[in-house]
């Protein structure tokens, strides 16, 4: 019985994994517009979605928590590409450090979780139930960056009320600098990054023995980062165009980029092109 | 029929009222009364805690603290050089009915924990979160089913 469950029984239930659906995508893309409303980040949107044209990289992948048939977690990896990361509208400075040097960068954007199951007040760090909700996300997301993708660093960008709480992860300031994200209704923002090169080692003498443990004890089963959802031409046209613009402050070169991306299907009769910009 | 584990984990989840995980640790600490402007700071203790949690801590003392009284209290924190330190907020106060049998008096306080020390709160944050996944997490860092 769950009703008297112990925390093996209570995430048992949980899937941890890429989004392998148009459903499942919806559902992140749903979730992420629904907590971001709630959070004030976001005014209403007719699609009732959150979405941009970093989710149209192909190397972009969307992370969920899935019980039953529903969505109660996402968070979402963008690695680097000729669009830059989402954060460079306020960081592109303190990032071209880390290019210059040859880092292989992501940006891990769009994490929520289901206010209805675990309530915002609930403080992440000091409750078990929305620990384990976030931190298996998390490692599933941070196994991916290092085995998969084989990033460098994982950069982010949080309000700077939560800051503690990736400072506690180990996570370090790019910039001292709070920032106005206009992405986000104008809401403060800072950025950090962790490194994926020394965070074992760091983490193994931050004398956290549990929190070592919790992310290097063993490695996410790579079959949960098998199957991506790949977008075809109908997907593009619904999620891209019909639901969010996603095209329109687009430039030419990261139009062209997406079209590259995408070589077996024509773009060009349902990307908006007179609403690029010239 | 599609969502039954979902319910299930909300009817779960809601039952469960503590916002945060409470943790009987036994650490050493400091607290002294708010001065005013110009005062010093009278130190009491040290005290061992009965239990902590990420908003509050629960201890004995010989000494009577009104309710609602501020204290600035020293934390020390296995494996850290540094105090934690933060203003905690006496939110229950009542004598402890078993000191009073040996013929003492000693009170029991609850603090809800108000302000973080800037250099405290990720530090704090970081032994709480390892502390709780500690009693969650078994030796090969799998979940027991407690």
């Amino acid at each position: 019985m769950l009703e008297h469950a112990g925390m093996r029984s209570i995430f048992s239930g949980i899937e941890y994994r890429v989004a392998r659906s148009r459903d499942e995508l919806a559902q992140a893309f749903h979730l992420v517009y629904e907590e971001y409303l709630k959070q004030g980040y976001i005014h209403e949107h007719p699609s009732k979605m959150r979405l941009s044209l970093h989710n149209l990289v192909p190397e972009t992948t969307t992370f969920i928590a899935k019980v039953d048939s529903t969505v109660v977690a996402t968070a979402t990896v963008i690695p680097d590409s000729p669009l830059g990361l989402p954060m460079d509208e306020l960081y592109r400075e303190e990032l071209a450090g880390l290019r210059d040097s040859g880092e292989r960068l992501c940006e891990v954007s769009m994490l929520a979780h289901s206010s209805d199951l675990l309530s915002d007040k609930v403080p992440l760090m000091f409750n078990a139930k929305k620990m384990f909700l976030i931190f298996f996300l998390f490692k599933h997301v941070f196994d991916y960056a290092v085995q998969e993708e084989a990033l460098d660093y994982i950069c982010i960008t949080v309000n700077p009320k939560h800051s503690a709480i990736y400072d506690s992860l180990l996570f370090k300031n790019l910039d001292d600098q709070v920032k106005y994200y206009g992405k986000v209704n104008g809401a403060p923002a800072i950025a950090k990054v962790l490194n994926l090169s020394t965070i074992e080692q760091e983490s193994a003498l931050s004398k956290r023995h549990n929190m070592h443990k919790m992310f290097f004890s063993g490695r996410t089963d790579p079959r949960r980062f098998d199957e991506k959802f790949r977008f075809g031409i109908d997907d593009i046209k619904y999620f891209f165009v019909d639901q969010v613009n996603a095209f329109e402050n687009a430039s030419k070169d990261e139009v062209r980029y997406i079209m590259d991306a995408y070589p077996e299907y024509d773009l060009s009769g349902i990307i908006p092109l007179h609403m690029i910009r010239p | 029929m599609g969502s039954q584990h979902l319910e299930r984990l909300r009817q779960v989840i809601s039952s469960d009222q503590r916002r945060c995980e409470r943790i009987e640790l036994p650490l050493k600490m400091l607290y002294a009364s708010q001065p005013g402007h110009g005062g010093q700071l009278d130190w009491k203790g040290p005290v061992l805690l009965d239990n902590i949690g990420g908003e509050g801590i629960g201890f004995n003392s010989k000494d009577l603290i009104q309710e609602n009284e501020e204290l600035l209290i020293r934390m020390y924190l296995p494996d850290d050089d540094l105090p934690a330190v933060f203003i905690g907020k006496v939110v229950w106060a009542k004598e402890d009915p078993s000191a009073k049998r040996c013929g003492c008096r000693e009170y029991s306080y609850g603090i809800h924990i108000e302000k973080y020390d800037p250099q405290t709160e990720a530090r704090f944050m970081g032994f709480m979160s390892d502390q709780i996944l500690g009693k969650y997490l078994d030796e090969s860092g799998d979940l027991k089913d407690i």
